[in-house]
């Protein structure tokens, strides 16, 4: 394994001007924000509620095959909608210059076990500030997996490509825990801080609604299509639960995409801080519907630069921003869904055994020893 | 159980249907003028007045609880998908037939939402209301005479009144810059050939401003009248001290459009706990328009807050917080100033998975 810094051939100076170039295409979007930005998210939002509203009302009488169908697909549909291009990017802050209190980063809630105030404490606040830091970003892995040598090797990982299945088939609940850091508040020290126990219960509580309408109430109204409706609420969200989740994991996961130390974002100055997230995020190229079912999160590079634009201006961005990959001899990394989504879960099943002694010294570790 | 109890879990049942919305979110597709609702209204008409000032013809929601003459309405307008809360007078008259409200609108150079209403306003969209509120209004029992010194746009709340209420005798002075600019013109040459009005005009352009002091020609019996005034800062400054001079301030009553600066701390300030009363006037005040608000950089919402605080007792619901403010979360993925550690240090990257 040897270190190579994709990164090498640019000067600080070049770093900062690759900054104020990236700073110049932000603030033409924010200047052209408008009208149009406004009746589109507007417009989504609506198509939305329609769609969930006709769907539900086609599984009433899910005991038909066609009608199941039918309002599974509809409703896997609208759930994914909901959390991705309509939920993710409200909470992100993307459209609060509407000043529309009715999508706005601080009360919208989303179709999704987690709260969204502790979504957005994860997200926003760590995974995009310390995005692919080691042991800053839990995105890296969720804390369940390792998904870079860097990571120390446990036992535990051998299981991951399980885990990751698991995962994906339940990911709102993996992200619920992944918000309430489980893994860390679970010791018992930890478990009787009455912030963690507030937490909790709000995600108790959350869980309790979202199970109520899916699994309690929609099948009872449904009358005699009870248990069809059961077996189509399940799926839709099984679909998302694994749209979502397959997204997700290509947007940091894929080979080629760069992680970086911690003692590496000390003093990082803006200029460096975009060339993180543009080493460290990759897309996934396709038709204009796969954006919109993606959230645009198939612009995750322009996302990761740019959190706060709205997602429909992604595509009109990704076309500066490739250009200035190409100016600064960076790679753009970027394929079709099927193809990142193997090369994360590769990955993941490569990354469950531990690494792989290297057979040469190569001269970094030399000098590594050396200096030991 | 009763009706009430019945619909309440009924209710109930609805919202853990919809959750996390609400049912008033997807009510709201396809009714959102119902009662219920939150207030908003749709413009149904726009018909210009001048060159520069429109009449919008609102048709309220149905929670709307009816204005009296002389109010003012709060309206939200999307302009350029931004949303922005104004203050106008209404200017139907309380008893309209066909249960629409009009507000006038004068278009003020850069003023982004009464351009907006007067030159793109489109029939059919809607728009975020309050509920009228103000105390610039008539008494109950009748005056026997009434005078109304008016300026500008200081003419919308009065027209409301003339359009409500006849009074035996009424004089008003209006104060435009020429005869065209003049609002509602011919409507108040009409209500004059019918004797129902005595009018002066003052053209600004020719005659110099209105000097208080030439009301002893223009009315010689003003000390007399119950009068209200309505227009720029330094009419009703004038006025204020005239009337106060010759001890009959309590016939006087003015309706400021004026703009209040406030600081962003004030304004924070302000959400919390109600600023005390901001003057020792009894006039209410508002924020008319934001371009005559010198160089604020807080929101029209954020200075309505606090200005206008003490002339809200009549409204029930607490305004949203302005967007502007947004917080942290609010600037996701730009790196907060105090999580990023600042010393020097190299960027290290390095290829996964490479052989």
């Amino acid at each position: 394994m040897t270190a190579i810094d994709p990164t090498a051939h640019l000067t600080a100076e070049q770093i900062e001007e690759l900054g104020r170039e990236l700073d110049a295409i932000r603030d033409e979007v924010i200047a052209g924000r408008g009208e149009k930005d406004a009746a589109y998210i507007r417009k989504v939002i609506s198509a939305q509620r329609k769609l969930e509203l006709v769907s539900r009302g086609v599984l009433l009488f899910s005991i038909f095959p066609p009608a199941w169908l039918l309002g599974t697909a509809g409703l896997s549909v609208a759930k994914i909608m909901d959390n991705m291009e309509i939920g993710h990017n409200i909470l992100h802050g993307q459209w609060d210059w509407m000043r529309d209190p009715k999508i706005h980063s601080t009360t919208w809630e989303w179709d999704h076990v987690s709260p969204s105030e502790q979504w957005k404490h994860s997200h926003n606040e760590l995974h995009h500030t310390y995005t692919n830091v080691i042991g800053k970003d839990n995105d890296l892995g969720y804390g369940i997996m390792r998904v870079d040598e860097d990571q120390k090797w446990h036992p535990f990982h051998l299981g991951q490509p399980l885990w990751n299945f698991i995962n994906a088939c339940f990911f709102e609940y993996g992200i619920a825990a992944y918000d309430l850091e489980l893994g860390k508040n679970l010791h018992k020290r930890r478990r009787k801080n009455p912030e963690f126990r507030a937490r909790a219960k709000a995600v108790g509580r959350k869980i309790r609604k979202q199970v109520l309408k899916d699994y309690v109430i929609h099948p009872l109204l449904s009358g005699p299509s009870f248990l069809t409706t059961l077996a189509a609420t399940f799926t839709a969200n099984l679909v998302r639960n694994v749209w979502t989740h397959s997204v997700i994991m290509c947007g940091h996961f894929p080979e080629g995409v760069q992680v970086f130390e911690r003692r590496s974002i000390r003093g990082e100055t803006r200029g460096q801080w975009y060339l993180r997230q543009m080493m460290g995020s990759a897309n996934i190229s396709g038709s204009k519907a796969m954006h919109f079912m993606t959230g645009n999160l198939s612009h995750q590079i322009e996302h990761h630069l740019f959190p706060d634009l709205p997602s429909n201006r992604y595509a009109e961005v990704a076309v500066k921003v490739r250009a200035l990959f190409e100016k600064y001899e960076l790679e753009y990394v970027t394929g079709p869904l099927p193809k990142q989504v193997f090369s994360a879960w590769h990955k993941v099943f490569r990354l469950s055994l531990p690494n792989k002694k290297p057979k040469v010294k190569t001269p970094d570790r030399e000098q590594e020893l050396v200096a030991a | 159980m009763t009706s009430t109890a019945l619909r309440s879990r009924a209710w109930k049942l609805l919202e853990m249907v919809t959750t996390p919305l609400l049912p008033s979110d997807y009510l709201d597709l396809v009714s959102p003028l119902r009662a219920g609702a939150d207030l908003r209204g749709r413009i149904e008409a726009v018909h210009p007045e001048t060159g520069d000032a429109a009449t919008v013809v609102i048709r309220p929601g149905r929670g709307w609880r009816g204005h009296t003459a002389g109010q003012y309405v709060r309206i939200g307008v999307d302009v350029d998908g931004v949303r922005l809360w104004r203050a106008y007078s209404i200017t139907s008259p309380t008893n309209r037939q066909d249960g629409r409200v009009t507000i006038t609108v004068k278009a003020i150079p850069d003023g982004k939402v009464s351009n907006h209403l007067v030159r793109r306003a489109k029939p059919g969209t809607l728009i975020q209301l309050d509920q009228p509120t103000g105390d610039f209004v008539l008494p109950q029992a009748k005056p026997a005479k009434v005078l109304y010194l008016t300026a500008g746009s200081g003419i919308t709340p009065v027209m409301g009144m003339l359009r409500d209420i006849e009074f035996d005798d009424v004089v008003m002075v209006h104060s435009a810059p020429q005869p065209q600019d003049v609002i509602f013109r011919n409507e108040l040459h009409d209500l004059v050939a019918d004797k129902k009005l005595r009018l002066t005009e003052v053209h600004t352009n020719t005659d110099g401003r209105l000097d208080v002091a030439r009301l002893d020609e223009l009315v010689p019996d003003w000390a007399e009248r119950e009068t209200w005034a309505c227009g720029p800062a330094g009419l009703l400054d004038a006025a204020e001290e005239h009337w106060t001079e010759h001890g009959v301030q309590e016939r006087l009553h003015t309706e400021r459009f004026r703009p209040s600066i406030v600081s962003p701390a004030t304004a924070a300030r302000s959400r919390s706990a109600p600023p005390a009363r901001p003057s020792t006037r009894t006039a209410p005040r508002r924020c008319w328009t934001s371009a005559r608000r010198p160089a604020c950089s807080c929101p029209p919402g954020a200075a309505w807050a606090s200005a206008s605080a003490a002339s809200r007792r009549s409204r029930r619901r607490v305004r949203p917080r302005p967007a502007h403010r947004r917080d942290h979360r609010g600037r996701a993925g730009r790196p907060h100033p105090d999580l990023r550690v600042r010393r020097g240090g190299p960027l290290r990257h390095r290829t996964v998975g490479a052989p």
